[in-house]
């Protein structure tokens, strides 16, 4: 688990200190973005202690994920609708439930 | 070997995630600062502060001005000179924007229907009010105000960002012009066929001109700065 | 055995819940209505900070009125009326309605329309001076803090309207033949600035080959606005304080 956390902080490290920046009206659509790549790097983690990782799968979703959340909230904006509750909401409890599940498999699999 | 591909496949989405929330974290902390609940409160407490300012401010602000027309209203009521002088004195602050009038004239109003909010892009951008405004004073109009700033001679109308500052105060769209003058000849002058109105309207913005009978223009809010600038008299040496 | 340590863990457990819950209780924070979202945050950060301005504004016309009360009430104590005081508000009000000439430091700024000749594959419409260029060029003056602007000798007002195409310029209806000459009277520093900026509006003229002279000045004179009050539809609006 220890080369995820490794590019992590180079992520981090290259967000800070590229000159890279989005304007402001914009970070609606980046925090929601962020919560579903959050979320499907929990997922990846899940499944790759359930053994049923598939890198396709992963990639694709993490990708998707993100941009569909952000379109979605777009979406929202345009129709004054708050779309991105649900988006919020979704990821948010998936994201609990997959950190739930891979706390039993640690513990499981630490006592047997 | 699969582990390690888990791994890296894993690896590369944090690096992407990484990035992306150190972005956020950088424009958040920048552009906006915390997002909490408690600075929500705080935002609001000190936007009723800010908002009770104002209210007393303008209490003293219509206090004092009260006392002054008192004075004025006291000495004219005496000799014929007297009342010239008034009068003279309220016709100049009318034409220097110092005074709230009403009239006959028209109402116009630019909505891009939250086109620059959603798009981040200025539909209705500055040089077109210049253009309107310099097309309504062609057309004679006396007193003009936008979204309830009076145009006076020192008025600037400006870009900033998607935008707009006019006195200096900053203002997003709906714009409401309104202009008092003959409302026939405003209206004429600014619909007719290839003019400013027909311009406007074929970039997707939309527009009402109504006429009306009377409208009422408030008089400039901020001080008039002449730091720079003396008179000088007629006869005196240049 | 084992059940009984589960039970004193639910205890414990318990009873911080409890202690958390009767303290958010206790605690009567004024609620912020709503989810807390980053629109909502700028807009009451831009609210603010509106205000704020205003309030700026307000404080000195504030100064102004009390200053312009002071002089009345100086003008009654030495003269018995406030005719005095009224006379100089209306020099005042006539200075701010354009109607004085003024003298002061400023900028001179002289335009031709182009020598070049115009290439083959381009609009000869680039290379003559618009309205809509004198009115940004005006407009960007008043922002750099302008106290009073002029063309070909016009006094620009507020109700000044420009209609400029090639190689004359109307003023209010007067006609005024190339060059044009505007002058601003101001802090020259920041009139020069705001004129020379890159990417400011004169800078895209020289692009196009206008010819553009800006001329740093310790004096010079700005006439009088010479037409008349503009009142055959404006009043004053009386009352409603």
């Amino acid at each position: 688990m220890i080369i995820p956390l490794i590019g992590l902080v180079i992520g981090a490290l290259l967000g800070i200190f590229l000159p890279i920046s989005i304007p402001v009206q914009y970070s609606t659509y980046m925090s929601v973005a962020i919560l579903a790549a959050l979320d499907s790097v929990f997922g990846g983690i899940r499944s790759s202690i359930e053994k049923t990782f598939n890198i396709e799968i992963f990639i694709s979703g993490f990708f998707g994920n993100a941009i569909l959340a952000a379109i979605l909230t777009y979406m929202g904006d345009q129709l004054g609708v708050p779309i991105y509750y649900a988006a919020i909401f979704a990821f948010g409890v998936r994201l609990f439930q997959n950190f739930a599940i891979i706390r039993r498999h640690i513990f499981s699999s630490h006592k047997s | 070997m699969k582990n390690y591909k888990i791994q890296m496949a894993l690896a590369l989405v944090c690096i992407v995630l990484g990035i992306m929330l150190s972005i956020q974290f950088k424009t958040v902390k920048t552009g906006v600062g915390p997002v909490s609940e408690n600075r929500a409160r705080e935002l609001a407490s000190q936007l009723k502060n800010v908002k009770t300012e104002r209210d007393d401010l303008l209490a003293i602000k219509n206090d004092l001005e009260k006392k002054i027309r008192e004075y004025e209203q006291q000495a004219s009521t005496g000799s014929v000179s007297a009342k010239l002088l008034k009068a003279e004195l309220d016709n100049a602050r009318i034409i220097a924007g110092l005074e709230d009038v009403e009239g006959p004239g028209i109402i116009i109003t630019l909505d891009d229907l939250m086109f620059g909010e959603t798009v981040g892009f200025p539909l209705i951008s500055h040089d077109r009010m210049l253009l309107l405004v310099n097309e309504l004073n062609a057309a004679g109009a006396e007193a003009i105000a936008i979204n309830d700033q009076r145009i006076i001679s020192t008025t600037e109308i400006r870009q900033a960002g998607t935008h707009i500052n006019i006195n200096t105060v900053e203002f997003a769209p709906p714009f409401k012009f309104k202009a008092i003058g003959d409302p026939k000849t405003l209206e004429g002058a600014i619909m007719m066929r290839g003019g400013i109105i027909e311009d406007i309207q074929n970039s997707e913005i939309a527009v009402t001109v109504t006429q009306e009978k009377n409208i009422q223009i408030p008089k400039y809010n901020g001080v008039i700065e002449k730091k720079f600038s003396k008179v000088i008299k007629e006869g005196e040496a240049q | 055995m084992k059940k009984k340590l589960s039970n004193y863990y639910f205890l414990l457990i318990a009873i911080f819940a409890g202690y958390l819950l009767s303290v958010q209780v206790q605690a009567t924070i004024p609620s912020y209505q709503g989810i807390v979202t980053i629109p909502k945050i700028l807009e009451m950060k831009n609210e603010i900070d509106n205000i704020n301005k205003e309030n700026l504004n307000l404080a000195n016309s504030i100064n102004e009125a009390r200053l312009k009360l002071q002089g009345y009430e100086e003008s009654i104590s030495k003269t018995g009326n406030v005719f005095q005081g009224m006379d100089e508000e209306l020099a005042l009000a006539r200075n701010y309605a354009d109607f004085e000439t003024l003298e002061g430091p400023g900028i001179i700024i002289t335009m031709n329309d182009s020598l070049s000749e115009v290439g083959e594959y381009e609009n000869p419409d680039w290379y003559v001076i618009h309205d809509g260029d004198i009115l940004e060029i005006v407009n960007e003056l008043r922002a750099a803090g302008a106290e009073a602007i002029s063309i070909n000798d016009e006094r620009v007002t507020a109700t000044s309207n420009i209609r400029c195409g090639g190689p004359t310029i109307n003023i209010d209806g007067k006609r005024h033949a190339v060059p044009f000459v505007i002058k601003a009277i101001g802090d020259p520093q920041k009139l020069e600035a705001s004129a020379t900026a890159p990417s400011g509006y004169i800078d895209l003229m020289e692009f196009y080959d206008i010819r553009i002279n800006i001329q740093k000045v310790d004096k010079l004179v700005i006439n009088a606005y010479d037409g008349r009050y503009k009142l055959n539809y404006q009043q004053k609006t009386e009352g409603g304080e």
